[in-house]
């Protein structure tokens, strides 16, 4: 199967980011993913976008957050895009999910460090991030089994 | 995300619908301040209608039990659904919150 793409662009704002989200759940499914993986899906490019806004754009809203679906016979890959501030790659790098797990679980640390990253490496195959010509983009890639 | 309140005793249930994530998860931590203001510390989350929640709508909720545990109160979850909860457990939350099938039963853990 030729690769199959689709690109949506949503403002840099916090609610218009369920949209997105609603979109990648039809997709996945779509791609043959169970109900539970598109829900796990939908909740790793929504933790992203949300990133991107957050972080990247420090929550102004104006700017622009791009997210590519590209679908093959093995893989569905999502890209999401932001010219913000980059991110620090070590924070990916840490985020661990797993290990927090194996150490007493810290409320403050709950409530306040982000888990995002965490969860996303958690459940995708793939997590990876670029930061180049002034875009920074997240890339997540799940099997297709 | 709506939230809808009603009383058992000297406890507030906050009754959710809809997605509680980054937009919608300073509605509850709002809310939930609001209330430990007035000591009402005694709280059940239905959450029953929820359909999605993210790291940030999970941060609120953790954010509010910690709120409340400062005075002596708890926060219990409620009717989580199969997904939602799925998350609770991937993220270990299962194991700071009282999780119930119904109000009913959290309100007797009180």
């Amino acid at each position: 199967m030729a690769l199959r793409k689709v690109t949506l662009i949503i403002e840099s704002n916090l609610n218009d980011v369920p949209l997105v989200g609603i979109a990648v759940n039809r997709f996945s499914s779509y791609a043959a993913f169970s109900e539970i993986d598109a829900f796990n899906i939908e909740l790793c490019v929504i933790e992203a976008v949300t990133n991107s806004i957050k972080h990247a754009y420090g929550g102004r809203s104006g700017q622009e957050v791009m997210v590519t679906f590209t679908l093959s016979d093995s893989e569905a890959v999502f890209e999401i895009c932001d010219k913000g501030k980059p991110m620090d790659p070590e924070k990916l790098k840490k985020a661990d999910l797993a290990a927090s797990h194996r150490e007493k679980l810290d409320i403050d640390c709950i409530a306040d460090c982000g888990r995002g990253l965490g969860i996303m490496k958690e459940i995708m195959d793939v997590v990876e991030y670029r930061s180049e010509n002034e875009t920074n983009c997240l890339v997540l890639k799940k099997r297709i089994l | 995300m709506e939230i809808s309140e009603k009383r058992i005793e000297d406890m507030d249930v906050l009754v959710l619908s809809g997605r509680l994530e980054a937009a919608s998860a300073k509605k509850l931590k709002g809310r939930v301040d609001a209330l430990v203001k007035e000591n009402r510390v005694k709280l059940i989350v239905d959450m029953a209608g929820v359909d999605f929640i993210d790291s940030s709508g999970l941060g609120s909720l953790v954010s509010s039990l910690r709120a409340v545990n400062e005075k002596k109160g708890d926060v219990k979850v409620v009717a989580l659904q199969k997904q939602v909860r799925s998350i609770f457990e991937l993220t270990r939350l299962h194991r700071i919150f009282g999780i119930y099938d119904d109000v009913e039963a959290a309100a007797k853990s009180f």
